[in-house]
């Protein structure tokens, strides 16, 4: 593994002005993800209930 | 002799599993330990990614969305591809499981297209100095994407899930056209997108410190949504198969 890139906290949130992009494609993925399961999991809640 | 004995082990094996029943809790099974594996492989490859490897000479730091943006365009192809392989499954040996399955990655193929593109034109801004170009790469994905949500709109249009399967099936298995296209875009036509960095019969353009993160990456990521795909597949066993006695005795 190599060395850590960033010399600080507001390097790391800065990126030489490229933060903006990455973290708004961090914040995409999590999101996009985590709704996926929750959405995906809620369905089998609501089908199991009406099952029964 | 051997060869009848192993048409028998293959018949016995392919009517077990095609069984929702079978598959339905051989995935309850598995799916917890497919899930926090590929988490743990997933955020291992992002923080590898995001904080250890070096900057880019030409892109700098905005390279990063690499370990975001490949693993999405490669899933949401090997998705489709999955789709139509389910599809001629379903549409050769009748096996209805495999209309199930073909018919629950549609959603979760739609977006992961869709956070292929967003993250795409996002990269595009530092990048190229624009978010949108009608590019061969960009224009096939978008392409994808509608074929996706066209196939999840054709199939809710019908009453009777059989006729659905059916011709879902035959234009999932016609659309695949596409994904060889969408491949072969930045090699048939001069394109804004840059080539593939990883292929199978060369040695991959990028260095491997920056590689093995990409790879990670992109096991993980196709591991969380195998995941989602198992959740979604859950859902249509549910709708198609509610009157059933082993649905009603699991819920």
């Amino acid at each position: 593994m190599s060395k850590f890139a960033f010399s600080s906290i507001s390097d790391v949130m800065n990126m030489d002005g490229h933060g903006i992009y990455v973290w708004i494609v961090f914040a995409l993925f999590f999101i996009a993800l985590s709704t996926s399961f929750f959405i995906f999991n809620l369905l089998i809640k609501k089908y199991q209930k009406r099952i029964k | 002799m051997l060869r009848e004995i192993l048409i028998i082990v293959i018949k016995k094996f392919i009517h077990q599993f095609a069984s929702p029943k079978t598959y339905f809790y051989q995935v309850n099974r598995l799916y917890p330990w497919l899930l926090y594996i590929s988490i743990s492989i997933y955020i291992s490859a992002i923080i590898w990614g995001l904080f250890f490897t070096p900057k880019d000479f030409v892109q700098g730091h905005s390279y990063r969305i690499i370990y975001f943006h490949v693993p999405a365009s490669f899933v949401a192809q090997s998705l489709y591809a999955a789709m139509a392989i389910s599809s001629a499954v379903f549409l050769i040996w009748r096996v209805k499981l495999a209309a199930y399955l073909a018919r629950s990655i549609a959603p979760v193929g739609a977006m992961v297209t869709f956070i292929a593109l967003v993250s795409g034109s996002i990269w595009g801004i530092p990048t190229w100095g624009t978010w949108w170009e009608w590019d061969a790469r960009i224009t096939s994905t978008l392409i994808l994407f509608i074929m996706y949500l066209g196939l999840i709109s054709l199939h809710n249009s019908f009453n009777n899930f059989d006729k659905a399967d059916k011709l879902f099936s035959y234009l999932a298995i016609i659309g695949f056209v596409q994904i060889p296209i969408i491949k072969k875009s930045v090699d048939w036509w001069s394109s804004l997108h840059q080539p593939a960095s990883i292929t199978i019969s060369d040695k991959p353009s990028i260095d491997p410190s920056m590689l093995y993160p990409l790879f990670m990456a992109m096991i993980g990521f196709a591991g969380l949504v195998a995941c989602i795909v198992i959740l979604s597949s859950k859902v249509q066993i549910y709708i198609r198969e509610k009157n059933k006695n082993w649905v009603k005795d699991y819920v």
